[in-house]
């Protein structure tokens, strides 16, 4: 047992160096990608990832999984926060699911298989705009992560390093991806995607992947 | 100056805000007016403008000798002060003020005490400075006055309030006290402190504050108030006691117990009515959704737990009550503290959706989403260091009877409340179902009986923004609800 300074900015790094070499978690040939059924695409020699995002689309007032290529990155840890970071990025023309400015700020995976995810104070923005918004932020985090990431058992949300205060949801408890909160209005998940089935299509809610595959990152 | 918002509602206790740190009420001749303090170095209580005091009053002010003299004029009488002074010329007598008189540009400053001796010496009036209420009463001033009897009985104590002259007031529960609050400058009363025989309520004292307020201190035995009598000058409030052997005395504010508390017995024919307590989702500086026409969640909850708290008590007979009746910050985790301490059967939180998408429609009703997993992953969490302990929300003993994770005993009557206030939701409105959900709520989490959360529609959504501030949307909503209640309320009662 260990325990990391909550202020220190490096807090991440106290969790990676308890789990040093672990091929489990995070090592040279065990990336999630690759653990995840996918491998690195060549696109004109520069290594792509496909990644499976929850993200909001016009006309729909849930989330939809959408298919993005991200360039390649090495460990974990770092795929996550690549994975994560895509969601400030819009789809048609529809609001990016994190909420304007929010910076994934650091990723740490730790031997438990729960990861952290610190975001900027941005974040906690998304949170007041009603309980449908802060559920669909949450929502669209958790699967993120847990649907490209296969070891991730659960997901912990911080803003600056700390438990967010804000909000109506208690974050408090790390997320699991089979939470009930987490399993209803998402459209069905891709095939490619692990966990495929695990979430019910829901009556009225049309089967819908799109495949985006290149894409223009945020200034 | 600004106009005064008390002027009109002098006769009735000012309905105003309260009076603030910086500025005192000027009370004179039938009328009031708030005045600016500007803050002294080395003058305790800070000094105030003369001519801003006696703003409305029949003073002339004149200056001379360069401005260093000043000379106040009413009916014939004359008042000379002087600059960096603290003798005054009153008819040719000198009088003292506490400290010097300061003369800056065209303001004469004095503190407030010695305001009222020379605007009452100008006026032939007799004036005091209230520094309890931060008032200067110059001139005769019908004060409401109050008056608290108390009745104590094996399982009761009453209080009656009255009042001399109608005086607004709101009743506000915390869980350790009841404050009564009252919207007077100044309530004149006899009654200062009270120690109540028995553990129901401990003490009550009155407290000279702005706005003044009477706070009843909670004692062990307390399980819940009503308010048997409320009229503009009376109010009568009922503190009952858990009946002997019913339950272990000090189960409303009994010690903090490791994990969720097994449930009180409620069944068995109910011997007490049931107690409602009804959360109308934020509410203060916290507005919550914000429709597109500007309208905010937290008002339309409010509006929709007082229908509701009104139409529970009279259509099924319970004790219904707020966790907030007014547009007050209640923290999160207070509020579920409040329905414990209640001891109450049912929590019902009220909010109003919110979504960027403008389409987004329709009603839901949640209760908690937990497994047990949850804890162990927790303190996993709380071992590799990166997870804080979730902060304590106030100093107040909420810790004492919020339990973690209380709601995960009652996860199942919660589900059975959730569906049935869906349902009469979905018959009684024509708003899209969205149905009955799970969620981390935290406002849920420490909730020790059934509890549901329930998104009456969405504020963000145009159609639905007007919808829910309709009185006959309102209406529907709480016959929906009531209905809802009704049907668990038989379930608890026939249940084995």
């Amino acid at each position: 047992m260990f325990a990391v300074p909550l202020t220190s900015t490096k807090w991440s790094q106290g969790l990676r160096t308890e789990i040093p070499g672990n091929p489990e978690e995070e090592g040279d040939s065990a990336d999630a990608a690759v653990r995840a059924g996918q491998t690195p695409e060549a696109d004109g020699g520069v290594a792509r990832l496909k990644v499976t995002l929850r993200m909001r689309v016009p006309d729909k007032p849930g989330l939809v999984a959408v298919e993005r290529d991200i360039a390649y990155v090495r460990g974990v840890a770092a795929q996550i926060q690549a994975a994560v970071s895509e969601l400030s990025v819009t789809s048609e023309g529809a609001p990016a699911l994190l909420p304007e400015g929010t910076r994934v700020v650091d990723v740490a995976f730790s031997k438990a298989g729960i990861v952290y995810v610190d975001f900027s104070p941005e974040l906690e923005a998304g949170r007041g705009v009603g309980t449908e918004e802060e559920r669909l932020l949450i929502l669209g985090i958790v699967r993120t992560i847990t649907d490209n990431f296969a070891a991730v058992r659960r997901v912990v949300i911080l803003v600056d390093g700390r438990a967010p205060k804000e909000g109506h949801l208690d974050l408090s408890r790390p997320l699991r991806r089979d939470d009930p909160s987490f399993a209803e209005d998402l459209e069905p998940e891709p095939d490619a995607s692990p966990g495929a089935g695990a979430v019910k299509p829901k009556e009225g809610n049309a089967a819908r992947a799109i495949v985006i595959p290149t894409h223009t990152p945020k200034p | 100056m600004r106009p005064s918002p008390c002027l009109a509602a002098l006769a009735l206790g000012c309905a105003g805000r309260a009076v603030a740190a910086d500025e005192i009420i000027v009370i004179a001749g039938g009328g009031a007016h708030r005045t600016a303090v500007v803050v002294v170095e080395g003058v305790k209580g800070g000094e105030i403008a003369l001519e801003e005091a006696a703003k409305g009053l029949d003073v002339s002010f004149s200056r001379a000798g360069r401005d260093a003299r000043v000379t106040l004029k009413s009916g014939g009488r004359e008042v000379a002060l002087e600059n960096g002074k603290s003798l005054f010329n009153v008819a040719g007598q000198l009088r003292a003020l506490a400290s010097p008189v300061r003369v800056v540009g065209d303001r004469t400053y004095v503190s407030p005490p010695s305001a009222a001796t020379v605007l009452g010496a100008a006026l032939g009036l007799p004036a005091t400075f209230r520094s309890a209420y931060r008032a200067l009463v110059i001139g005769p001033y019908d004060a409401p006055r109050l008056k608290v009897a108390n009745a104590v009985t094996a399982s009761s104590v009453e209080s009656a309030i009255e009042l001399s002259k109608p005086v607004p007031y709101d009743v506000r529960k915390e869980p350790s006290r009841i404050i009564v609050t009252f919207q007077a400058d100044v309530l004149e009363t006899d009654f200062s402190m009270e120690g109540l025989p028995g553990r129901i309520v401990g003490s009550a004292r009155f407290e000279r504050s702005t706005p003044p307020r009477l706070v009843f201190d909670l004692g062990e035995r307390f399980t819940a108030v009503r308010t048997a009598e409320r009229d503009p000058q009376r109010l009568v409030l009922a503190f009952d006691a858990s009946s002997p052997g019913a339950q272990p005395p000090g189960t409303a504010f009994g010690p903090a117990g490791p994990g969720p508390r097994p449930a009180p017995p409620r069944a068995g024919g109910f011997k007490r009515p049931v107690v409602l307590v009804i959360d109308p989702g934020h509410g203060g500086v916290d507005a919550g959704a914000r429709g597109p026409d500007g309208r905010f969640e937290k008002d339309v909850t409010l509006d929709l737990a007082r229908r509701l708290r009104a139409s529970a008590a009279d259509s099924l007979s319970v004790q219904a009550f707020l966790t907030r009746d007014a547009d007050i910050d209640v923290p999160l985790d207070e509020r579920a503290a409040i329905a414990n301490n209640f001891n109450a059967d049912i929590f019902i939180s009220l909010h109003a959706n919110g979504s960027r998408a403008a389409s987004a429609s329709g009603t839901e009703v949640f209760f908690l989403s937990y497994s047990a997993a949850d804890d162990e992953s927790r303190r996993i969490a709380l071992q590799e260091g990166a997870m804080p302990e979730r902060a304590p929300t106030n100093d107040k003993d909420v810790g004492l009877i919020l339990w973690d994770m209380a709601q995960a005993a009652q996860l199942e009557a919660s589900s059975r409340l959730a569906g049935h206030l869906q349902e009469e939701i979905e018959k009684a409105t024509l708003s899209r179902s969205r149905g009955v959900k799970q969620a981390p709520f935290r406002v849920l989490v420490g909730a020790t009986m059934p509890a549901t959360l329930v998104e009456i529609g969405f504020i963000t959504n145009p159609d639905e923004e007007k919808l829910l501030f309709s009185e006959a949307h309102q209406i529907r909503l709480t016959d929906a609800i009531v209905q809802g209640l009704a049907r668990f309320i038989t379930e608890l009662r026939f249940r084995p």
